[in-house]
């Protein structure tokens, strides 16, 4: 839902009602319930961030200070952006709760293979980090493009992912004629890993380098 | 230089078959290969990526063996559909970023396993997609190579 949109055709009294409903929940690890009527805190000042996050664009959520007993500085600041919140009209930023439920995770290869196995460390990780479950679903089947294709088609939200090799997106485009989907469907997140290849030969094979098996090769046309 | 390919549905099959004599040459990650080679299974000739592998200091690559500019790499990365918010991305993107860069995860799981992590925000990224995109469709192109 575009908040910014819904809110400039309203009144003014309606904006500022809809803006005290559209506060965000304080996230689920705890929430502080407080005086929706009170007014705005004479003493927000500008607080400290967290030294980690300086440069960061968010503050990961093991960052945030969770809920305490005692007035923390975190606990304060959010108390302080609220009660702004309330006097703006303005509503918070898309993906400020991100995620609020739990994420597909599609990996168009078997599992045990190394797509999902760094697929699914990866995203424990993330999980734990998140406090959100993340749901790998392995969805193999014509060299990645059935996964592909679902998550290509799947809703811009952010709760559709999809984990993959250079198959799906550096291979296929130029391998098959047609495909389901196209490699501009999808935004690159993050790379994740790579694994170097190895040229692996039958012991009884002569070579000992690659000089020395091309060679043989090129004789033995 | 000719050579037949011959297609198996993944690693561990084409594996055994090298082993067993049935196929005399494979191109397969270091992850699998790493024990049967140990063993005496195998003989590896080199390492496909731009450089030699930490684990195997010996081995060389196939670019300093004779094939300048020569990759055998696997990648693997995450994506999301277009029209995904901005800002979500770029979370992610720190997100994964820092389990990555994490020491204990890289002791624990991605040296183990023979990962390399790839580094960079989601536009690097991005750059280094569409650089992948540019060199198999050329290898693709120049050896005449397609599925169907």
């Amino acid at each position: 839902m575009n908040s910014r949109r819904l809110m400039s055709g309203m009144s003014p009294s309606l904006r500022a009602l809809t803006a005290s409903i559209m506060i965000p929940a304080s996230d689920h690890r705890g929430s502080r319930s407080f005086d929706q009527s009170e007014g705005v805190d004479e003493s927000c000042e500008p607080l400290p961030r967290h030294p980690a996050t300086m440069n960061a664009d968010h503050i990961p959520r093991d960052l945030v200070r969770r809920r305490s007993h005692d007035n923390t500085h975190f606990e304060r600041a959010r108390t302080c952006s609220s009660a702004a919140i309330r006097g703006s009209g303005l509503a918070p930023s898309a993906g400020a709760d991100y995620p609020a439920k739990a994420v597909r995770l599609v990996v168009p290869l078997p599992a045990g293979g190394a797509t999902d196995v760094i697929a699914r460390a990866v995203s424990q990780r993330l999980s734990e980090m998140w406090g959100q479950q993340i749901i790998v679903e392995n969805k193999g089947g014509a060299n990645t493009q059935i996964g592909a294709e679902a998550v290509a088609k799947s809703a811009p939200d952010g709760y559709t992912l999809l984990a993959t090799s250079e198959a799906t997106l550096a291979v296929n485009p130029f391998l098959y004629r047609k495909l389901a989907y196209e490699a501009k469907d999808f935004v690159p997140v993050s790379g994740l890993g790579t694994i170097t290849q190895a040229l692996v030969v039958h012991p009884s094979v002569s070579a000992n380098t690659v000089a020395e098996f091309c060679a043989r090769q090129i004789e033995a046309r | 230089m000719r050579l037949t390919p011959v297609h198996y549905r993944g690693g561990a099959p084409a594996l055994t078959d090298v082993i067993g004599g049935h196929t005399q040459v494979l191109f397969i990650s270091v992850t699998l290969m790493n024990q049967p080679w140990k063993a005496g299974q195998l003989k590896a000739l080199g390492v496909g990526g731009g450089k030699r592998v930490p684990q195997f200091p010996e081995l060389p690559t196939i670019a300093e063996s004779g094939l300048p500019g020569y990759q055998a790499v696997s990648w693997f990365g995450l994506f999301a559909p277009v029209g995904t918010p901005a800002s979500i991305v770029r979370n992610m993107n720190a997100d994964v970023q820092r389990i990555l860069a994490d020491p204990t995860f890289q002791e624990k799981f991605l040296t183990p396993n023979f990962f390399e992590p790839i580094v960079g925000s989601a536009d690097a990224f991005a750059s280094y997609v569409k650089a992948e995109q540019a060199r198999w469709s050329k290898i693709l192109a120049d050896n005449k190579l397609s599925a169907e």
